[in-house]
């Protein structure tokens, strides 16, 4: 085959990668215009993109790529996302500096002045072909390290998943920049160049399938955590439901005898009815604390357990108090970390108390969560980040860097303040965004 | 001096809150109370001398969720506090948001504790109630509830109020003789913040903020907060914020 067939044939793929992998970022940060929802309109408009970079490449014109293909993926974020201007500008740049830094880089690593037409950058032609993809990958994984270090993008991963699945494109782009220099000095390209840029090329769609695998896996797993967290709210519901069932018919048991009592004249007999009647309002009403089944529960379990270990725990949670616009894993990351927090503190005090108050400010504007506990030992900091109390660490250390995070994410704000035995988050989530 | 509305369809309850206030307030200042059946008859004759209003939720004709967002287009500025036999809220409570719910099979103990909550407050709602200002040369009285926020203007401040009572001075600049930071003396303990060099806000009036944009939202007017303030607004903003039950943790 002819090299300048095989040049073509890479071109067009490395053209096809490169819009694939802008409309990716986009992707994971905007959501699709409602033209564009449809698979086969969203194809039509990737292949358009294509067909135009493809074009504008095979002009060899250094200064035309710079001025058509920033324009591209400036027409591309706003015709296909929505969003406001400002994160139209800020993506698109991002977007346009990941695709240029990654040839200026792989150019300036090679000596290569930047104002030479790509089909001339190398004399000998596999080099040049093993680099157009090399190019790509490390706009590849540029883009992969930006989408996963912004916390708005919906294409993150766990830490640990992320640190196994870069090993790939890592991997792959060693190869990329390897082998040229272990294989024998050939002007001419062969048939087994041929066959290897091939296997490039799979190693390449390799990567991208093993990405969209990866990101199917983890929305899986957080679809996993929502079946669960619907579940424990279904049970909780379930629960309350069959209680209050339990109440209502030993309530008309109660009136039955009150009006039996009542009927003989029986005061004495009434007056000591209800109070047992109080008392079965009152054991009822402690299991229905908060009106969110989910965080209900947590704060019931969480509360039985904190007083097993000695804790004196108060909860207040304000009838009207609403955390309804929170996903329920926000709800149980940030609820769990910060009350276990708080009672493994306070039962280190011995009697140590937690005080729990949920409830709205501004006419229903903002979600108000204090905890405020007692803890023993010294508070260490690093960095203006909370580590420990404890001699064995842990203490208010991760735990309330991801509720802070999470609180973030919701648009809220989070305070910590502590004095010499006391410890206290504050956190205020306006709700009107989320309405 | 507590002007105290009660408005209940149980008269029985009506009578009991009552002497629950009067022990609650352990002597503290007159009470004159004022009493309706029903929603439409607070509607007709609340005044706003009413500093604080105990309003049942559960009521036949006007129920208390609706007779509470009428009082608010109103603009009632007293405490208002429902009352309630049944603990979960609807969304329309939520809306509406009292000040404090209470719940009418709570323990007398804890039903006390409460009302000393809402005296407190209204004493607080109290403590400044009212600020001198002019407008057209002509001096009037303003209720410090009724402040969104002050702005800098020559010779002291511009005040500018909620939509409804703007509407009074329209066309005109309400201004107070006192420069922002005399303002911010006066107003001590009042929740009012600075996010910039150039505004004064009531943070009773702060429905949104967004750190990043920078900028706080107040009955559909839009702030900046400045970068060397943000640190300073937001702990204070926190500070308002925990005041709600600060003496109950």
């Amino acid at each position: 085959m002819e090299f300048e067939a095989v040049y073509k044939i890479c071109v067009i793929i490395s053209c096809l990668f490169e819009i694939y992998m802008v409309m990716d970022f986009y992707g994971a940060f905007h959501e699709y215009r409602f033209w564009f929802l449809s698979p086969v309109r969203k194809l039509l408009a990737f292949f358009f993109c294509v067909g135009l970079n493809i074009l504008t490449n095979f002009q060899n014109n250094s200064f035309l790529n710079l001025a058509v293909v920033p324009a591209l993926y400036l027409g591309i974020i706003i015709f296909m996302f929505q969003g406001s201007l400002g994160s139209y500008f800020l993506h698109w740049i991002a977007a346009a500096f990941v695709i240029f830094s990654s040839e200026f880089i792989f150019l300036m690593l090679q000596g290569i002045p930047m104002n030479i037409p790509t089909d001339q950058l190398f004399q000998e032609p596999f080099v040049m072909l093993s680099s157009i993809f090399a190019v790509k990958l490390v706009s590849f994984i540029l883009f992969l390290i930006l989408k996963q270090i912004s916390k708005y993008s919906a294409k993150r991963f766990d830490v640990k998943i992320f640190g196994c699945y870069i090993i790939v494109p890592v991997a792959t782009l060693g190869s990329l920049w390897a082998i040229p220099y272990v294989r024998q000095i050939n002007k001419t390209i062969t048939a087994a160049d041929i066959i290897l840029v091939s296997f490039y090329i799979l190693m390449l769609i390799g990567n991208i399938v093993l990405f969209y695998m990866f990101v199917q896996y983890n929305y899986i797993k957080e679809q996993e955590v929502e079946k669960e967290v619907a579940l424990a709210k279904y049970r909780e519901q379930e629960k309350i439901e069959k209680q209050q069932r339990v109440l209502v018919h030993n309530i008309k048991h109660y009136l039955k005898q009150i009006a039996a009592y009542a009927a003989k004249g029986a005061d004495e007999e009434i007056v000591k009815i209800v109070g047992e009647l109080q008392v079965e309002f009152l054991q009822n009403e402690s299991k229905a604390i908060c009106a969110n089944g989910l965080l209900n529960s947590i704060l019931l379990e969480w509360r039985n357990r904190a007083e097993e270990q000695g804790v004196s725990v108060d909860i207040f949670v304000e009838a009207g108090f609403n955390i309804d616009f929170m996903r329920g894993i926000d709800i149980m990351a940030v609820f769990g970390n910060l009350l276990d927090n708080a009672g493994e503190a306070a039962s280190q005090c011995g009697g140590g108390k937690v005080g729990v108050q949920l409830f709205m400010q501004n006419d229903g504007a903002f979600s108000v969560i204090r905890i405020k506990n007692d803890y023993t030992g010294k508070i260490k900091q690093k960095n203006g980040v909370l580590i420990s109390t404890k001699k064995e660490g842990g203490y208010h250390g991760i735990g309330i860097k991801n509720a802070k995070e999470i609180i973030q994410r919701n648009g809220g704000y989070m305070q910590n303040e502590y004095s010499d035995h006391t410890y206290e988050t504050t956190i205020m989530i306006p709700i009107s965004r989320k309405k | 001096m507590y002007h105290i509305v009660i408005c209940d369809d149980d008269r029985e309850y009506i009578e009991e809150l009552k002497e629950m206030i009067v022990e609650s307030s352990g002597g503290r200042g007159d009470i004159c109370f004022e009493e309706y059946l029903s929603g439409l008859d607070l509607l007709e004759g609340i005044t706003d001398e009413a500093s604080i209003l105990f309003l049942d939720i559960q009521m036949d004709g006007l129920d208390g969720n609706e007779t509470a967002k009428r009082l608010r287009e109103k603009n009632f500025q007293g405490v208002l506090v429902q009352c309630s036999g049944i603990y979960n809220p609807t969304p329309e409570t939520i809306v509406i948001s009292p000040y404090r719910y209470l719940l009418k099979q709570d323990s007398r103990e804890k039903t006390l504790a409460v009302i000393d909550e809402i005296l407190k407050e209204a004493d607080r709602k109290n403590q400044c109630f009212a600020l001198a200002g002019y407008f057209r040369r002509e001096k009037i009285m303003m209720k410090i509830s009724d402040i969104l926020y002050f702005t800098r203007y020559r010779g002291g401040s511009e005040v500018h109020m909620r939509e409804e009572k703007m509407r009074r001075f329209a066309g005109g600049v309400v201004r107070t003789s006192e420069a922002l930071e005399e303002l911010v003396q006066k107003l001590d303990g009042l929740d009012f913040a600075m996010p910039h060099n150039s505004y004064l806000v009531n943070l009773r009036h702060v429905k949104d903020y967004d750190i990043k944009q920078g900028s706080i939202d107040l009955n559909d007017q839009t702030l900046f907060i400045s970068r060397s303030k943000k640190k300073d607004f937001m702990e204070r903003m926190m500070g308002y914020m925990k005041m709600k039950y600060e003496r109950n943790m």
